[in-house]
């Protein structure tokens, strides 16, 4: 399944910049160098995020797919990446409800939002 | 003067006291009828202390085979009045670790008394001199008069420190003297007998620094020699040899004397003493005081001392100075700031993000992953907020709040708790569990840091409200031990400090109860100085003053711990012997017409001696209350002037009298 089926439909965009410039203005300006560390830190858990619920779904395990897509979620939403914690938690309700095949074909679309935030947080930061 | 000064050092409400618990188990003590149970329990109530408790009194008794796990074993192992003491000395450290005058120097104060403390407790166990954990709280407050008078004029106390030109130790002493009228010697042995500590306490304390000697071969000597080694160490180990120099060469020197003093072989000694500085760095990181790097003792002695730990302090504490300057230059939002934040959180950016904007603020945050490690950090830390996650591994966010609210320290730490559940019935299992605020994630920083406020607002009513609570209890707490002077004085004859009239005739009340109860045997010996007159014509009212302090000297050592010596009055004494019969009574009474006839009283070139009459009278049939037997024993008294005196004569109610001399 491809982001944009994933999305159904849902006008979101891949990163809401208030919550970055959010972090930046309680600060101040020495917060710089943290924003920079709280990209590098949710970009390395996401993809420990993504390889569990890649391993979850590779064991028939659901709710570890359950678990790992809400963390990734939750941070997702910290950090503004909206279409990634869409994605993430339209696949914690798909482990929810029991549906494997979904949450397989769903992962697909998780992979490229994850890919498409990467950049735009990169570029940001 | 030095009492009526340090009383009104007391009404200032600025001496260093113990925190609440410590305050509590002061005045649980204070009368006898206190027990165990309610000494524990006091104590477990601050688990901190009970921690630190159970580590001094498993290191005082590394003999024993089982590790001491409760604060009910440890008062079974040491003694409810060791454990006591332990838990005062113990308490005062967190509550004053740091205080307001800026040229005292509150980190090393604390070192040195910790090492002492530590260094004292090790020598104990080596040397068997007094009670292990009873030198740790001897070594850790006989300088607790310097931390007295920095508190209590903080301003003056840093300008004498700073400013003033004295010389050595006994220098400090008399500029202490003509600023404050008194010094911090005093000052320390006035509060450690106003806390009820033993008197060798206040005696070593006095005399550590080197400046009063007690009598060679006695107990308090022992012990005072114990301290000043103690100090020794525990100065070498905080890397100076004395108050005015560091060079490697004294410091070398001092140890080999210290060394050579003790009856205990070098390599043993040398060993003892590494063990009280790993024991000092030890205890160091368990109270958050400052403590240096180990080196080796036999390496100071042999004169092969690689670094200089002095160096390493101040080093330490300037790294400490700016970091403090670099986080003041940081804190955007003065006021609100400053607290020990718990954050649980196993999501690493939400937790980075959370730990972030604390941070920024000047809060002090500590971050986990688990909810059990949390518990730990509660336990050990206290923080005053916990921002807990609600799925969190070990044990979740409401578990966590439950067992926090558990503690009693818990019940006032601020409990946010993120989720990211936004029905109302998690809401209502959030409050159910005792959580303060209630935050869904993800959440707005903005939001964050604005309820945030809202806890800092609530912390600080919480800190004022256990100020002022912890103020009553210390008015308490004072009110009780002024209580139990004004009833020991309005008991004891202030001249020989013997019991007086009032209480004598009430504890032959209780004794002749007992005996017509118990059908035991009973006797009073009275007793009169003879021709005391004579003396204070003679020689003045001072002499004969001394003459009746000497004579209950003499009567306190010829009786025994059972019997009750009272001075009734004047020349006039009266000694209560429960369970002695007629025969026992007489053996006392001869015994102690003997020592004082024996006794010289010499004061100001005058000497001279004194005899006594002595009426013995023990509980018959035929005495219907206490008075008969007081009457009996005073016509005996009236008998033996009569008859001569310096004699002792016993009543006889059914039988002819007897006498003795």
């Amino acid at each position: 399944m491809n982001l944009e089926k994933a999305l159904a439909g849902n006008r979101l965009v891949l990163l809401d910049e208030s919550a970055l410039i959010g972090m930046r203005l309680i600060g101040g300006e020495e917060t710089t160098g943290f924003v920079s560390d709280m990209i590098d830190v949710f970009l390395t858990d996401a993809l420990v995020c993504m390889q569990d619920m890649t391993c979850g779904h590779e064991a028939g395990d659901l709710r570890r797919i359950q678990g790992a897509a809400n963390t990734l979620q939750l941070s997702a939403a910290h950090m503004g990446a909206e279409t990634l914690a869409h994605v993430c938690e339209a696949i914690e309700e798909a482990s929810r409800a029991g549906a494997r095949g979904l949450c397989g074909e769903m992962l697909e679309a998780c992979q490229e939002a994850y890919t498409r935030t990467e950049e735009a947080l990169r570029d940001w930061s | 003067m030095i009492s009526k000064v340090f009383e009104e050092l007391v009404l200032t409400d600025c001496l260093p006291s113990p925190s609440g618990v410590g305050m509590q188990i002061l005045q649980l003590t204070q009368g006898d009828d206190f027990s165990t149970a309610e000494i524990g329990m006091a104590i477990s109530a601050d688990s901190a202390l009970t921690g630190r408790l159970l580590r001094l009194a498993n290191s005082a008794e590394s003999g024993s085979v089982e590790p001491i796990t409760t604060v009910g074993e440890a008062t079974i192992r040491l003694g409810i009045r060791t454990v006591r003491n332990v838990a005062l000395g113990l308490s005062l450290i967190s509550t004053n670790r740091q205080g307001a005058c800026t040229a005292f120097d509150y980190d090393r104060y604390w070192s040195l008394s910790l090492g002492r403390a530590v260094a004292a407790q090790q020598l104990s166990r080596h040397l068997r001199i007094g009670v292990p954990a009873e030198m740790y709280i001897l070594g850790l407050l006989a300088d607790i008069g310097s931390l007295a008078l920095a508190s209590v004029h903080p301003e003056s106390y840093a300008e004498l420190l700073t400013f003033a030109d004295y010389d050595g130790p006994e220098g400090l002493l008399r500029e202490e003297e003509s600023r404050f009228e008194i010094n911090h010697i005093d000052v320390g042995v006035c509060m450690l007998a106003e806390w009820g500590l033993p008197p060798t306490f206040g005696e070593a304390a006095r005399r550590f620094e080197g400046l009063d000697f007690a009598a060679q071969g006695t107990k308090l000597s022992s012990v005072e020699a114990l301290i000043k080694a103690a100090d020794i160490i525990a100065r070498l180990c905080l890397g100076d040899s004395s108050k005015r120099t560091n060079a490697p060469s004294e410091r070398a020197a001092r140890y080999r004397t210290l060394r050579a003093s003790c009856s205990l072989d070098n390599e043993l000694f040398d060993r003892i003493a590494d063990s009280i500085a790993k024991e000092w760095r030890e205890w160091g990181q368990l109270l958050h005081i400052p403590t240096q790097a180990p080196f080796g003792f036999e390496n100071l002695a042999n004169g092969t001392e690689e670094t200089s730990a002095e160096g390493v302090l101040n080093e330490k504490q300037s790294s400490n100075m700016e970091k403090a300057a670099q986080i003041q230059a940081l804190k955007p939002v003065p006021g609100i700031s400053g607290l020990h934040v718990l954050v649980v959180e196993n999501n690493p950016a939400a937790a980075k993000l959370i730990e972030g904007h604390l941070a920024h603020v000047g809060h002090r945050v500590t971050v986990v992953t688990r909810g059990d490690d949390a518990l730990r950090v509660v336990l050990e830390e206290n923080p005053a907020l916990v921002i807990s996650s609600l799925e969190t591994p070990g044990l979740d966010g409401l578990a966590l709040c439950r067992a926090v609210r558990q503690i009693s320290t818990g019940r006032k730490t601020y409990f946010l708790l993120l989720s990211d559940r936004t029905d109302e019935a998690a809401d209502v299992q959030a409050f159910e569990a005792g959580v303060d605020d209630f935050l869904v994630q993800p959440f707005n920083p903005l939001v964050l840091v604005a309820r945030l406020q809202a806890a800092v607002r609530c912390h600080a009513t919480s800190v004022l409200l256990a100020a002022q609570e912890n103020k009553l209890v210390k008015h308490n707490a004072r009110l009780q031990i002024l209580m139990r002077k004004l009833r020991s004085a309005a008991l004891t004859d202030p001249l020989t400090g013997l019991p007086n009239r009032r209480y004598a005739m009430k504890r032959l009340g209780q004794a002749w109860e007992t005996s017509v109860r118990s059908g035991r045997q009973m006797s009073v010996i009275m007793m009169d100085i003879d021709f005391f007159k004579q003396v204070n014509d003679r020689f003045g009212h001072q002499v004969g003053d001394v003459v009746l302090r000497e004579t209950s000297i003499q009567l306190q050592e010829v009786c025994r711990e059972e019997e009750d010596v009272c001075r009734m009055g004047g020349e006039e004494f009266l000694v209560i012997c429960p369970g002695s019969g007629s025969e026992a009574a007489m053996a006392c009474a001869e015994r102690i017409r003997v020592a004082v006839e024996a006794n010289v009283v010499r004061w100001k070139g005058v000497e001279c001696s004194v005899t006594i009459s002595l009426g013995v009278a023990s509980r018959e049939p035929s005495m219907t209350q206490d008075d008969d037997l007081i009457k009996a024993a005073d016509d005996s008294v009236f008998i033996a002037k009569k008859s001569g005196r310096n004699k002792t004569v016993i009543a006889e109610i059914n039988s002819p009298r007897r006498e003795s001399a």
